[in-house]
């Protein structure tokens, strides 16, 4: 199998590169060129996107590439759509057996009932989580109008190694390193149920994706386990000297975790990596690796 | 036509008002202070305050408000013990109101946002009224526990609990009647296309100024029931 991967460079991206890589041949998709088997293509330049598919023939197309330059919304909102438009047409084009489209926990918005299943309303409160929802409608179209093979996969908080300081775990281990305290009331006063899978769990349900026979689907891919930021912050405080401070009294927040079991019953997925010491210990490795 | 029939526990099924004033007078009486009067938690609880707002105020009123932590934690104590079940009080006639489902064949559940399963369930059985639910629902249930202080969260977790019913039970939710006694309760029921009926009581305060369906006893919702299932 050939696969094309769109966001290659990201951090999910880089890791479903290298995932991919042992047992087919990949290619991705980058605004930089990294390495040999990525490729600088813009994904609002159709032709050469379409020229670039045509004569690479992949069989499968997992599409991560979004923007999320919530500072300029109606730019980011217009390129997601344009971007997921515009190589899903490529697509059809040239026959592409298999679409992942990467989606979002957060086309749901607040959560009226958990664990949140795949059915639950749809209010995004975000520009992102808008054009998410529109990728996937869009997505949907293509199935039925084209015949499409596509799965969509509702990503919840992704975790690992290398991720960006401003995601909650490096954000809480950079604080630790820095002698800071860490603001649980930045957290939803530390109480708020979250749902973190593990980018090593998410390569493994877009390779089955891969795979699968299903000719459309939406699943949510997570860990299925509420945790809290005070849990988080205990867990960390396992492996590295941590000191927390509280000062919201605001209750109110918008928990959310999610229903995994239609991803476990027609994809086979079920998440293995556990958010505990021996997890948090690599992630505190590439912090410190990096200073 | 309704199937299933879904009851709230606290001030539905059972008249928590005695236990309510345990859970002020206990605690007080470890603190060594006098707790508020009968009259004014009944007054507060119409207003629809929380325990620890009547604390709050009652504290102030004799200059302790310092110890307003330490009651809220010999309170969540005191009804977390399984003792305290013996303060509470099944509602009149709901005997009737169990035959006449349990004759017509219509399933019965109980659903509480209560942390302690246990508790309910014994009081079940000390009442002799276990062997007329199909199941019960608890908090645990769903997979999380969060604080069911907040107004947010009350409904969150009987919305999810009355959707992990409708799952297990692959029910039509219009085929559900639920019966609760609060708006958290009618907002769930509403975001999941449940009819409720509100069980007004005399105690709380009567929040739902909306076109219901009310009753305001067992005999009334046995008359209820009899309607929706004739129907």
């Amino acid at each position: 199998m050939k696969i094309l991967v769109t966001g290659a460079s990201g951090f999910i991206g880089s890791y479903l590169m290298k995932y991919l890589s042992r047992n087919y041949k990949v290619h991705g998709l980058s605004r930089s060129k990294k390495s040999q088997n990525i490729f600088q293509i813009s994904l609002s330049d159709k032709q050469k996107l379409a020229k670039h598919m045509k004569k690479n023939k992949y069989d499968a197309v997992v599409h991560l590439a979004a923007s999320l330059e919530e500072s300029a919304p109606l730019d980011m909102f217009i390129k997601n759509c344009v971007s997921t438009a515009n190589i899903l047409e490529c697509c059809a084009e040239t026959n592409v057996a298999k679409v992942i489209f990467s989606s979002s926990q957060l086309v749901y918005g607040r959560s009226e009932y958990l664990p949140i299943d795949e059915d639950h309303p749809k209010n995004p409160i975000s520009n992102y989580a808008l054009s998410k929802l529109i990728c996937e409608e869009i997505c949907k179209m293509y199935h039925n109008t084209y015949g499409l093979s596509i799965q969509i996969l509702r990503l919840s908080s992704v975790y690992g190694p290398d991720q960006s300081p401003k995601y909650i775990i490096p954000a809480m281990m950079i604080n630790s390193v820095n002698n800071k305290d860490i603001e649980i009331h930045h957290y939803k006063n530390g109480l708020q149920l979250m749902d973190f899978v593990h980018v090593k769990d998410v390569c493994k349900s877009i390779s089955l994706s891969c795979k699968s026979k299903l000719k459309f689907g939406i699943y949510n891919i997570a860990s299925g386990t509420p945790i809290t930021a005070n849990e988080i912050a205990h867990k960390i405080s396992q492996i590295i000297q941590i000191h927390t401070i509280n000062t919201s009294i605001d209750r109110e927040t918008n928990h959310f975790f999610y229903d995994i079991s239609n991803a476990e019953r027609e994809l086979g997925f079920k998440p293995i990596v556990k958010l505990e010491k021996k997890t948090l210990k690599e992630i505190y490795k590439s912090i410190v690796s990096k200073r | 036509m309704i199937t299933l029939v879904i009851l709230d526990f606290d001030d539905t099924i059972t008249d928590n008002r005695l236990l309510d004033f345990k859970a002020f007078e206990t605690p007080c009486k470890n603190l060594g202070i006098s707790p508020p009067s009968v009259k004014m938690i009944s007054s507060s609880r119409k207003k629809g305050l929380l325990a620890r707002d009547i604390m709050q105020k009652h504290l102030r009123k004799i200059k302790k408000s310092y110890l307003l932590s330490d009651f809220l934690s010999k309170r969540d104590t005191f009804l977390s013990d399984s003792k305290s079940m013996y303060h509470l009080q099944l509602k009149k006639h709901i005997i009737p109101v169990l035959v006449l489902l349990k004759r017509k064949k219509i399933k019965c559940i109980l659903c509480s946002a209560r942390k302690n399963k246990q508790m309910v369930k014994s009081f079940l059985k000390y009442s002799k009224i276990d062997n007329y639910f199909f199941t019960t629902y608890f908090m645990h249930d769903v997979g999380f526990v969060i604080d069911n202080i907040v107004r947010s969260n009350r409904i969150l977790i009987k919305t999810s609990l009355l959707k992990q019913i409708i799952k297990d039970e692959h029910i039509d939710p219009q085929r559900i009647l639920y019966v609760g006694n609060s708006s958290e309760d009618f907002e769930a029921a509403t975001r999941l296309k449940i009819s409720f009926v509100y069980m007004e009581n005399h105690y709380l305060n009567k929040e739902l100024g909306l076109d219901l369906n009310r009753v305001d006893s067992m005999f009334d919702l046995k008359q209820k029931i009899q309607s929706l299932v004739l129907k």
